[in-house]
């Protein structure tokens, strides 16, 4: 009874502090651009009042269309009581990392059924995209958790995390290919191909109205919370005392948001086909890489 | 009413429907740095469905009338909007062409002609541009943060002169008189 | 990919926030902005020399033959801010202000309303020019011509034809 209560509290807890997380980012961005920027909860507010918006649906709407972002959202809140946030306790059984890689990968493949079945055009290329993208970059987070499991012998993620005391070549280059795989999953700038604003008028994202929309953008800062909990539960060690995890969880949190951000400042959207080069040339030192771990170095 | 949802955060779809791009300019230019309005929680949508508000720019032409019911109605309720620049406002300089519907009134009288809709509520922006402080003050009215400060002026002209040939012949003496009438002075 | 430029963060610090506070804290608008046309009351004449200058015809002019009225209407809705008005005008009633803070919730506020009488023509009794108007005029006329004032204009002229200076009405 405890154990589900404190994952309820964990998934809680990351429920409400990922809005404001962006709202950190959206600060902080603002400042590199010389602007005052919004208000740290502004996030929150933009979700309430979508939340108290109604939805509306297209002529030509489908069932994928309307639950599509309730199934993305619940995706998301299960793949975050599968890894350990603010306490090391967390749901977790034999080949919980597969679970993981599936819930992460068919919210994609969700998104993009249901902006297709959504009947505008805008929202198909949006969706081309998405897939196009998502098969690769679902299948560079797959090998590297296999990586992982290989390094640990486990398919359990509590015992795979942390990945680092022994400090091997492996494990360290692991991490930094993990980084830039959620980097690209993020969505964050040169890779938010899928809802490119300017060009696409949101992509995937156009059709939607509302309520619907707020959860779409609620599982978005989702999304982006569970990759970086998984980075900081990679590096993260284990010595840490119980009382000090959450804190120090919150601040790898910020520092890894505030990189991210500051290296999204760099950067112009990407054309799809250089995007999709990009990931292709991972693919073989990624698979270098697993071999390295599967020998143990 | 709408003003309450809309308090802390706004979305804003920029619809033109044939403007010179003077107003678009201005539009674009309130989300700068320098003027900055995510500040205020407004914040550039690019599709109507995720839009608070419409920012309506130019005159509405008879190319741009369709498309524009269109966006119109793909803004879920409730909903405002915002006329910016003097052609969306009541036409502009070209109110009379042939080929415009006049600004945002002659296209509230379509929309209530053809669908029978209840009106958003709109607030007037004029200026051809107007300057991106006026916008934000437009939005800042729209969302009952500031008072509105302009307001219709009437003037009823109550006492005459009696036009006699007397008073006209020997005005500069009856004008000394009454000191009144300084009808022209510079 | 660009290679990245490091000095985004160097800018950033000695730049600062550039950001305005505007709607918390006023703007002046600088020298010379054409702003909000405004018509006063006391000086205008309803010569109509500003309608027909204004190129969007954000001024309009009304006559009331009922009441013997002339309405002088400027909608600021239409209005370009040209400043054509401001130019024309005689007795420099209307005049454009810095003030751009024009927005209201009602078109109906963005009417500016001028109604003056008007004098009856003393032959045909027609209504065809404000009191004020024939006094400005009077002031440029020498003082045996004024009394022509006081008619219409093809009084005026039938009158004058007939080389009768001192009319007998
Ligand atoms: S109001 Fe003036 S600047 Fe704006 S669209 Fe019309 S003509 Fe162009
Ligand atoms: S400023 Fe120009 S447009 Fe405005 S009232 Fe005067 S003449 Fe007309
Ligand atoms: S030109 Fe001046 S005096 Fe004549 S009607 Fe216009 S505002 Fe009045």
């Amino acid at each position: 009874m405890e154990y589900i209560a404190i994952v309820l509290a964990n998934i809680v807890a990351i429920l409400i502090i990922a809005p404001i997380i962006d709202g950190i980012e959206r600060k902080i961005k603002a400042k590199l651009q010389c602007r005052k920027g919004p208000p740290i909860l502004q996030t929150w507010y933009d979700l309430v009042k979508l939340f108290r918006r109604p939805s509306i649906v297209t002529e030509e709407y489908s069932l994928a269309y309307v639950i599509s972002p309730y199934i993305i959202f619940a995706n998301m809140t299960l793949a975050l009581a599968l890894v350990p946030s603010f306490t090391r306790i967390s749901l977790s059984f034999f080949g919980d990392i597969i679970v993981l890689v599936y819930l992460i990968a068919s919210s994609s493949i969700f998104l993009a059924i249901g902006s297709i079945s959504s009947g505008n055009v805008f929202a198909t290329i949006g969706a081309n995209r998405e897939i196009s993208l998502a098969t690769l970059s679902k299948l560079l987070m797959a090998l590297v958790l296999a990586t992982f499991a290989t390094l640990k012998r486990a398919l359990t993620l509590g015992s795979i995390f942390p990945i680092i005391p022994p400090y091997t070549l492996s494990a360290i280059i692991s991490i930094i290919l993990f980084a830039i795989i959620a980097y690209i999953d993020c969505y964050k700038l040169p890779f938010d191909i899928p809802e490119a604003e300017p060009e696409i008028i949101d992509g995937i994202l156009v059709e939607y109205s509302g309520k619907s929309l707020g959860v779409l953008k609620y599982s978005t800062y989702l999304k982006r919370i569970l990759l970086f909990t998984i980075i900081v539960d990679l590096i993260l060690p284990r010595n840490i005392p119980t009382l000090l995890l959450p804190i120090s969880y919150f601040t790898f949190l910020l520092a890894l948001s505030i990189t991210y951000v500051c290296v999204e400042t760099y950067f112009g959207r990407l054309r799809i086909d250089q995007a999709l080069k990009f990931m292709k040339t991972m693919v073989p030192i990624l698979l270098v890489v697993w071999f390295i771990a599967y020998l143990h170095y | 009413m709408s003003l309450k949802l809309f308090r802390r955060s706004l979305w804003v779809y920029h619809l033109n429907s044939g403007s010179c791009n003077g107003c678009d300019i201005e539009v674009l230019n309130i989300f700068t740095p320098y003027h900055d309005v995510e500040r205020l929680g407004i914040k550039l949508v690019a599709s109507p469905r995720h839009a608070d508000v419409i920012v309506f720019t130019g005159p509405i032409t008879r190319e741009t009338l369709p498309k524009a019911i269109r966006a119109f109605f793909a803004v879920p309720e409730p909903k405002a909007v915002v006329a910016v620049g003097s052609c969306a406002c009541g036409g502009g300089i070209w109110y009379d062409s042939y080929a415009v519907i006049g600004g945002i009134e002659a296209f509230y009288r379509i929309l209530e002609n053809y669908y029978k809709i209840r009106l958003p509520l709109t607030v007037y922006v004029p200026g051809c541009p107007p300057k991106p402080e006026a916008i934000i003050y437009g939005i800042a009215v729209l969302r009952g943060v500031l008072k509105q400060k302009q307001r219709k002026t009437y003037f009823l002209e109550k006492e005459v002169p009696a036009l006699t040939r007397d008073f006209i012949v020997n005005l500069e003496k009856y004008m000394k008189q009454e000191g009144g009438i300084n009808i022209g002075k510079k | 990919m660009k290679t990245p430029r490091i000095d985004i963060f160097k800018e950033a610090l000695k730049t600062g926030v550039v950001t305005k506070k505007y709607p918390f804290e006023p703007v002046e608008a600088p020298e010379g902005f054409r702003g909000k046309p405004s018509i006063d009351f006391e000086k205008c004449i309803g010569c109509e020399a500003c309608v027909n200058i204004c190129p969007p015809n954000a001024l309009s002019v009304e006559i009331d033959t009922k009441r013997g009225i002339k309405r002088v209407m400027l909608f600021l809705g239409r209005c370009i801010f040209c400043g054509r008005c401001q130019d024309v005008c005689p007795t420099e009633a209307i005049k454009l202000s810095r003030e751009f803070e024009l927005s209201s919730l009602n078109s109906k506020d963005l009417y500016q309303i001028v109604e003056l009488k008007m004098a009856k023509c003393k032959i045909c009794g027609r209504y065809y020019a404000t009191v004020r108007q024939i006094l400005f005029t009077a002031k440029n006329v020498p003082k045996d011509q004024r009394p022509l004032l006081l008619l219409c204009d093809e009084c005026r002229s039938k009158v004058s034809a007939k080389h009768i200076s001192y009319a007998r009405w």
